[in-house]
């Protein structure tokens, strides 16, 4: 019964799914793809800093990103390229969507807004 | 050539991989039902996982293909009859696609426990083991405890009735999988590492239990999860092979907010069989914009083969937002448990996880020896 319900959830969510028009700010990044994917157990959170970066906070997140991000240009952003190479990809677990990488990439190319405000 | 270059992102992925897949020894839920009706059954805290009871320690011998005393040491460090002790050690070997692919060894769990009986229905419950150490402040955080709490109960020694436990450790929500890389741990709400500091209330008996737990973040380290919350959730034994629940969770953190509601089914089929499902509904709320609902879900089939083995067939459904198209993500795990000694654990853990069921993004999966001694 419950496995019916769910399925009949996942089909209605199904039926007006949109495209990928998700707001592309620094905030809602952080929520929603960088603390949940990458920030996790102990590698880029706070606590760990795996390489130096840390990703569980907007304020941590603006402060690492700011190392590896070039406003306006993807292909020369690091964090664009670790998300998409095939060595050494990350996240190391599991990699992300196309569709994350997307607004990760789009956020870069409108010039990466917030990524220099102080919080 | 590729296999040179393997060896060396092999040895890179190394310290990453340990974060990507550490683990805590936690009860297998498989047990309930099949072995006895609740958690405190065969563990002494109330949440499942951690150390045994006399009935627990008497079915890690019968359900081990070579028993051996399953005690402490052996039996060979007695303790008085007020102190259990324990611990665990595990660790994990093999092949990982992430999408590249690579050989990786790493450490999982080394930890040890100690259960202290109290006078007037009090103790206290802590362990403390070896962990990845905090930057800035390596030399004084190598060695951490990840759970320490003080537990009343209503009926001292007893598996039923009321506790209270106040402390450092994971509210009781879901299924309680042990593994934790499934996605209703990992994004359900109990994520590796994800324990807090909260006050419970819990009560227990041999038809249903009630967790509810208030919780703050851990305010002297950073963990995982940054939020302040509460969780609840209930569980109702319909019978010896059916048990039904309800979940609640509400967190909040300095950005966002999250409100998880769902519901569990365990059944308990002929041939010794075990299927548990469950699946959350996640709303999130992020500030100063956005409100992506989600879906978490897992369906776990389990079956005990013969005496010493355990196979569990699960599969894996998360969609971070449901409102836009191919970002979902499933897994299908399938991870056979060896149960040689009374403290002897093998166990070949196997994953294939795929994006918008392959048209999302990249594949990627791993097959993995575990090794898990229990102390």
């Amino acid at each position: 019964m419950s496995r019916l319900v769910f399925l009949a959830a996942v089909a209605c969510a199904a039926c007006d799914q949109t495209d990928n028009d998700r707001p592309a700010t620094l905030e809602y990044i952080t929520a929603a793809i960088l603390q949940p994917y990458c920030s996790q157990n102990v590698c880029h959170s706070s606590y760990a800093r795996v390489k130096g970066y840390a990703f569980d906070t907007v304020a941590e997140a603006r402060k690492s990103l700011q190392g590896i991000v070039v406003p306006n240009d993807p292909e020369s952003s690091l964090l664009s390229i670790v998300l998409t190479r095939n060595v050494k990809r990350m996240p190391y677990d599991a990699p992300l969507a196309n569709k994350d990488i997307e607004l990760i990439q789009q956020w870069i190319m409108q010039g990466a807004p917030g990524l220099t405000e102080t919080p | 050539m590729k296999s040179a270059a393997t060896g060396v992102a092999g040895a890179t992925v190394v310290a990453a991989a340990i974060g990507v897949c550490s683990g805590t020894a936690a009860a297998y839920p498989q047990y309930q039902m099949s072995r006895d009706q609740t958690c405190t059954g065969c563990h002494i805290s109330p949440a499942g996982g951690g150390l045994l009871r006399e009935n627990g320690l008497a079915v890690a011998e019968s359900t081990s293909q070579w028993g051996t005393a399953p005690e402490f040491f052996y039996g060979k460090v007695p303790t008085p009859s007020w102190l259990v002790l324990g611990g665990d050690l595990r660790g994990a070997m093999g092949y990982v696609k992430t999408p590249e692919e690579l050989l990786a060894g790493f450490p999982m769990q080394i930890e040890a426990y100690g259960h202290a009986t109290l006078p007037g229905g009090f103790s206290l419950y802590v362990d403390a083991g070896a962990r990845e150490s905090e930057v800035g402040k390596e030399g004084s955080t190598h060695a951490w405890s990840r759970e320490h709490f003080l537990m009343w109960q209503q009926k001292p020694g007893d598996t039923t009735g009321l506790f209270l436990r106040a402390g450092r450790f994971m509210p009781v929500f879901g299924l309680r999988i042990a593994e934790h890389p499934t996605y209703i741990r990992k994004w359900g709400g109990t994520p590796l590492y994800g324990e807090t500091y909260g006050l419970a209330v819990e009560y227990i008996a041999p038809k249903f239990e009630l967790h509810a737990t208030g919780f703050i973040k851990d305010p002297t380290i950073d963990t995982p999860e940054h939020n302040d919350g509460g969780a609840f959730l209930g569980e109702y034994r319909l019978n010896e092979k059916l048990s039904v629940g309800a979940e609640f969770m509400y967190t909040k953190s300095d950005f966002d907010k999250k409100f998880r509601g769902g519901g569990l089914v365990k059944a308990f089929l002929p041939a010794e069989t075990l299927l548990m499902f469950e699946a959350q509904y996640v709303y999130q709320e992020i500030a100063p914009i956005g409100a992506p609902n989600q879906i978490v879900a897992g369906l776990v089939g389990s079956k005990f083969l013969g005496t010493a083995y355990m196979l569990d067939v699960g599969l894996n459904y998360f969609n971070e937002n449901i409102r836009i198209t191919k970002l979902n993500r499933e897994a299908l795990d399938v991870n056979l448990h060896w149960f040689t000694t009374s403290h002897l654990e093998l166990i070949l853990t196997t994953r294939v996880e795929m994006l918008a069921f392959g048209d999302g993004g990249k594949t990627s999966g791993y097959a993995l020896g575990q090794l898990h001694y229990r102390l």
